[in-house]
């Protein structure tokens, strides 16, 4: 199970514009950032928030079986951007699950001190069709001022299992910005729990799945607004065909004391099949007057009417079915702070709506 | 079983905690037990079949658990409730017959007055009996049926015995078992194929004595083509024990059908109210529910409507009003199951004084409901921060010919409308009190007009409590 074996040297990066790991062993410090492999480290707080966050689902008690047998950690990352220190690059992280590789227990944690800024990409592959069972954990701290730009692509295969659970707490008036890709493995249940602690901390989470065949996804994003005048956002747009089942559970609190916070959360969802299912429970916990909440839902499909209207300005079906998934997701991967993902994102969606 | 002192400190109900002394000695039946139900069964002279129904909940009653989700109900002790008041006098048809303790009550109520001004029929409920019941003629003569379930037993067994419990059996959970085990009173009513009652019915349902349960049955048939309004009112007088209301209401809309079906429920501060309620509504009927919560300390109550027939409809209207140590937990749930059906849900509630409100609702899509439609909204107003107020709307969609919107807000009554007001010679009180009935007009307006009224009272008496 000793996965991990090489040495990477940060200074020899070949890319001069970003930083790319691979999952190899590193112990890297200098110019304010701080990258150390997680392997060895013990969890800062396991599972604080599981079961507050999804209840009492069967599932989550599975993932905490199953983290618990195999409590050994074998990837992942300690990142921390020191006070002040603006990363000028994106740092990738790239993980891939193969027949060598297929029990993976990630966990990363990241600090980013006072008035320091970057961006973090991971990105989740599969190298062959082998069953995987990925198991992430990811701890954030964002202290005043900072603000992380955090980017995770999970393309797991459709046989494996991705158990993402990421929290992040943000101090003062810093920021965190979510963007969450799904669109791999066979079941994928992921969890993304914000606490906006500062006042006038912020934090945005904007979420793109496409789920086709016969994936699961169980999707659940929380914010929680403490600090007063805090922002939080949640967005959600996917697109489901097939025999795709998706939950998503949007949960937004107003504790007491979030005077004039303001949260939202949208979902938005496209459903190309008639056996696609979907679920959505978007809820609002308010324990604060002064405050503004909102949230809002649509299922929708394509209409006849849609389809006839851009068949007749010379579109095919296929053509302007695609025309409509992209409308649809387009909003929030426009948003998406880097080039590079961004293309390969819209690559990645025509590719499994045509079933390449 | 030690009882929970309450400190409850609120406004004057006025009518609504008028009580009367009735010597209940000798009256009260505690508990659950086999024989304690044999005996109700064997008083109203039921069928065997029923006797059947009661038993069979009741071990359902003891084989299930109490709710694991929702409100607190650990206060709540079944056994220290009395599940029946035997009373010592007949239903009456004309309001003189009625003894005059009782008739004083619904009189305060408005009841006899509303009867002869704006309603077609009227059925009073006191303690575990219905007391009254009368409907106008013409309405007699076109086939219209407006009993108290009791009679009907007797009267239309038949029917009964095809639709009792048969949308809310008693499996469904512990207290519609526990419904099915000790229900009395409550009304049936049968219109027949398009008749259309323009003027409502009416059934009011008060609860007098100290530490009883009250479980009426509410059974409703609107056949073919027919239509039908109905109006539900429930109050009780303020006790230092706990009160339990677990009704059942089934609601039978046929082929074409519509009914609308009114609750205003205003019951004091030491009640759990843990009522069910459903209708199944075939092709293209029409079910609207207006549902007004004031009262309770606890209630958890989810209309469904179950749109069985192509095209049905169901629409939701609700307000739901929570102050000082109420947790009002409410919603609806529709469930399309034919194609080309429709549903709305348009909740507002408000939370003041540390009452919690909760919406809890679901709206499920099956496969074959391709072609439906869906919205919800939600909206909630907080009166402080020592209040709380939650949302959680479950969405299940199982086809994609399907067109759902949802959406909730929750905030508090802004500054700059108040300042507007009071800049215009509105002092802040008024100008509070002004933007909670903006807020709950839209709601309001589809209320009965003397329930309106009524509605306007209770807003009234309920945020005198709050401001100045």
């Amino acid at each position: 199970m000793d996965i991990l074996m090489s040495q990477t040297d940060l200074s020899k990066n070949v890319y001069p514009e970003k930083i790319e790991l691979d999952g190899s062993r590193i112990d890297f410090s200098g110019d304010g950032l701080i990258i150390r492999s997680s392997e060895s480290r013990q969890l800062l707080s396991p599972f604080l928030d599981v079961e507050y966050i999804a209840g009492k689902d069967e599932r989550v008690e599975k993932i905490k079986e199953f983290f618990s047998a195999h409590s050994f950690i074998n990837a992942g990352y300690h990142i921390e951007i020191l006070k002040g220190y603006k990363l000028d690059r994106p740092l990738i992280i790239n993980q891939y699950s193969d027949n060598k590789r297929s029990r993976i227990n990630e966990y990363n944690s990241i600090f980013l001190g006072e008035n320091s800024a970057a961006t973090i990409v991971f990105n989740y592959n599969a190298e062959d069709e082998s069953e995987a069972i990925n198991s992430r954990v990811t701890e954030i701290r964002v202290a005043d001022n900072a603000v992380l730009n955090i980017i995770k692509l999970q393309r797991g295969n459709n046989s494996s299992l991705n158990l993402d659970y990421n929290t992040a707490e943000v101090h003062g008036a810093g920021v965190i910005n979510w963007y969450t890709v799904e669109m791999g493995s066979r079941e994928s249940i992921s969890s993304f729990h914000t606490e906006l602690k500062g006042n006038g901390s912020s934090g945005f989470l904007s979420s793109i799945y496409f789920a086709g065949g016969e994936q699961d996804f169980d999707l659940n994003y929380t914010m929680e607004l403490t600090g007063a005048r805090s922002l939080g956002r949640i967005e959600s747009r996917g697109v489901m065909k097939d025999k795709a089942r998706k939950m998503f559970r949007g949960n937004l609190f107003f504790n007491s004391g979030a005077v004039k916070a303001d949260g939202s959360e949208k979902e938005t969802v496209l459903l190309l099949s008639p056996e696609a299912k979907t679920e959505s429970i978007p809820a609002l916990y308010c324990g604060e007057e002064d405050v503004v909440g909102e949230h809002a839902a649509s299922v929708g499909r394509i209409s006849d009417k849609q389809l006839y209207y851009l068949m007749s300005r010379g579109l095919s079906l296929s053509e302007a079915r695609r025309l409509l998934v992209e409308s649809t997701l387009n909003p929030l991967i426009e948003v998406i702070p880097l080039p590079e993902v961004r293309e390969l994102v819209n690559e990645e969606i025509l590719r499994r709506l045509y079933n390449e | 079983m030690a009882k929970v002192k309450q400190d409850i400190q609120e406004p004057d109900r006025l009518v609504f905690d008028l009580k009367q002394d009735i010597d209940y000695r000798n009256k009260t039946w505690k508990g659950l037990s086999v024989e304690l139900i044999e005996e109700i069964s064997r008083k109203k002279q039921e069928p065997d079949w029923m006797r059947e129904i009661r038993l069979r909940s009741l071990e359902i009653y003891k084989s299930k658990p109490m709710p694991q989700w929702g409100p607190d109900l650990s206060d709540l002790d079944v056994n220290e409730i009395i599940t029946y008041i035997d009373p010592d006098f007949k239903k009456q048809n004309s309001w003189d017959e009625v003894p005059e303790e009782i008739k004083e009550i619904f009189t305060a109520l408005g009841i006899p007055k509303a009867e002869q001004e704006s309603l077609a029929g009227v059925g009073a409920q006191f303690d575990s009996e219905i007391v009254y019941q009368n409907m106008r003629n013409e309405l007699a003569k076109q086939g219209v049926i407006y009993m108290d379930m009791e009679t009907a037993l007797q009267e239309y067994e038949d029917i009964i015995r095809e639709h009792f419990m048969k949308l809310v059996p008693p499996e469904d959970h512990k207290f519609a078992a526990l419904h099915g085990a000790v229900w009395s009173g409550g009304s049936f009513v049968y219109v027949p194929e398009g008749v259309q009652v323009d003027i409502p019915l009416q059934s009011y349902f008060r609860l007098n004595a100290p530490g009883a349960g009250q479980f009426e049955h509410t059974l409703i048939i609107v056949e073919k083509g027919a239509s039908l309004q109905f109006i539900e009112g429930c109050s009780a007088p303020k006790y230092s024990v706990n009160n339990l209301h677990a009704g059942c209401v089934e609601l039978y809309v046929r082929e074409g059908a519509r009914l609308r079906y009114s609750t205003i429920e205003n019951w004091s501060k030491n009640m759990y109210n843990l009522n069910t309620k459903r209708a199944l509504v075939e092709k293209d009927g029409l079910i609207e529910w207006i549902s007004g919560s004031f009262g309770s300390r606890v209630s958890m109550l989810y209309p469904m409507s179950i749109l069985k027939g192509e095209g049905a409809r169901a629409e939701f209207t609700g307000i739901s009003f929570a102050s000082k140590n109420q947790t009002l937990d409410t919603g609806a749930k529709i469930l399309h199951a034919a194609p080309g059906t429709t549903s709305t849900i348009n909740s507002r509630s408000i939370a003041k004084d540390g009452g919690k409100v909760f919406y809890r609702g679901l709206v499920k899509v099956l496969p074959e409901a391709v072609n439906s439609k869906a919205s919800v909204s939600c909206e909630s107003l907080m009166l402080d921060s020592q209040s709380r107020s939650d949302t959680v709307p479950v969405i299940d969609i199982r086809n994609d010919q399907v067109d759902f919107g949802h959406e909730a807000k929750v905030g508090r009554i802004s500054e700059e409308a108040i300042y507007y007001l009071m800049s215009r010679g509105i002092s802040e009180e008024e100008a509070r009190a002004l933007i909670v009935r903006g807020f709950v007009e839209p709601i309001a307006k589809e209320f009965p007009l003397e329930y309106a009224v009524e509605l306007n009272n209770l807003l009234k008496i309920e945020l005198e409590g709050t401001i100045g």
